[in-house]
């Protein structure tokens, strides 16, 4: 048996997916962990990209956000693996499903790469401070797939 | 008269588009969800500044001031999009007790959000507001996801 | 006694008010111009989330069976107007009434079902304006 079948009927998943209201009841964590995710994520990119909050310095906007924004990925890790894991074998052939993955992977590796190299010079950046490109191109770049993330992930009911 | 309002909101050319799109109806949802995630981000932020548990070097007015043509911008692509998708299928929402509660919901958010922006000088009462805020909030989130499951 | 399938009732009696109604993803997935009424014993029933699933083998009047899958809403929804996972078991005879789902395959969404006891359950989300749509009435008549 495949992993994703073997995830697919394990006992966890298998309630998941035939109870009344544990389903629904992620589903809309999932709602709300999208808004404390990417809700404050376009806070620091909006500041990165010099559109709002230009008198703040990046960094001190990026860090005073940083804790929500790890509660909002908590809440999006546990609620997206738990109803993935109720739905694996049954979408997981789903473009929609393998383009948000693909996206989310991509995602995830643009903060990564952000917060080693250009954020740490960004540290040192007070207010009133225009960001170099760099950090505009990685704040575009989070914008555009963090969007695409939410895009593809309501469309995988649909395809 | 409500009835005949949201008929005709389904016989639109949006509407009947929609009906026949699949692809057109999901974008539409999504487009729902990014405008929402822009106004939700704007309000956590914006009150969690008040309660001071972020930017709390920035002074709450600058922090609604900088949000607001975000929130206002996203508000209207919330509205806009929550139109088309009872266009899309009107005698739904029309049936649903659900929804009536949502819009509710959604008209005492607004104005909550509104009477805060004006009360920032005041922390104790702005505080109040900004908790409030957060609930009612929360709860148009919650009952929008309900609405297709009950 | 057989059922030819699917009988197509005429959209006249089945979808009522004439304007295309739609509930969520509706319209988008299924054809509201298409009524479909099966007839078949219960093969396989997935009483699951997001959806829920019932598979009916359908016989044809020159004895052919084919199966079809009725998409319902999730077991939540269900159980809220009164369809619950032991009303049902494999080998029962339903009754599904529905739509045909435009992507052309051999699925309805399952809108009515006449439980093998005659009581009608509603198998989707209510105030589609289609028939008997939330709550579930008298009876069906008898084939």
């Amino acid at each position: 048996m495949t992993l994703v079948q073997q995830l697919y009927d394990s006992p966890l998943a298998t309630a998941i997916r035939e109870s009344d209201n544990l389903f629904p009841i992620l589903q809309t964590f999932h709602i709300l962990g999208t808004i404390g995710l990417a809700g404050t994520i376009a806070v620091v990119d909006l500041r990165l990209l010099n559109v709002a909050f230009r008198r703040e310095a990046p960094a001190a906007v990026a860090e005073s956000l940083l804790p929500v924004t790890w509660v909002g990925f908590a809440i999006m890790a546990i609620s997206g693996g738990l109803l993935f894991a109720a739905q694996s074998a049954k979408i997981y052939g789903n473009v929609f499903l393998r383009a948000k993955l693909l996206l989310l992977a991509l995602a995830i590796a643009n903060v990564v790469l952000f917060h080693s190299t250009t954020y740490r010079n960004i540290r040192a950046w007070g207010g009133e401070v225009s960001p170099a490109t760099a950090a505009r191109v990685f704040a575009l770049l989070s914008l555009l797939l963090w969007s695409a993330v939410i895009v593809t992930g309501r469309f995988i009911a649909y395809f | 008269m409500i009835e005949a309002i949201f008929m005709w909101l389904g016989r639109t050319s949006v509407g009947t588009a929609l009906q026949q799109s699949t692809a057109g109806f999901a974008a539409t949802e999504a487009l729902h969800i990014l405008a929402l995630s822009v106004v939700g981000g704007s309000i956590l932020v914006a009150n969690l500044t008040v309660l001071g548990r972020v930017l709390k070097t920035t002074a709450p007015e600058t922090v609604f001031r900088q949000l607001q043509p975000f929130y206002r911008g996203a508000l209207v692509l919330v509205a806009i999009s929550g139109m088309m998708l009872v266009a899309a299928g009107p005698y739904k929402y029309y049936t649903n007790p659900l929804f009536p509660l949502k819009l509710g919901l959604l008209v005492v958010a607004v104005t909550l959000h509104a009477i805060l922006s004006r009360r920032l000088n005041t922390q104790s009462v702005a505080r109040r507001l900004a908790i409030a805020s957060l609930v009612v909030w929360t709860s148009v989130v919650i009952t929008g996801r309900w609405l297709g499951l009950i | 006694m057989r059922f030819s399938y699917p009988v197509v009732i005429a959209a006249a009696l089945v979808v009522g008010a004439g304007v295309a109604q739609a509930h969520h993803s509706f319209s988008a997935m299924y054809d509201a111009t298409k009524p479909v009424r099966l007839v078949g014993k219960l093969s396989k029933v997935e009483w699951t989330n997001p959806h829920s699933y019932f598979y009916l083998d359908v016989k044809s009047t020159d004895g052919k069976v084919t199966t079809w899958a009725c998409e319902g809403a999730g077991p939540g929804a269900l159980s809220r107007r009164g369809f619950n996972k032991t009303d049902i078991k494999v080998g029962d005879t339903l009754i599904v009434d529905g739509y045909l789902a435009k992507s052309g395959g051999k699925i309805i969404d399952a809108r009515r079902v006449t439980l093998p006891n005659g009581r009608v359950v509603s198998g989707g989300t209510p105030g589609d304006g289609g028939p008997q749509d939330s709550v579930p009435t008298k009876p069906a008549p008898k084939p």
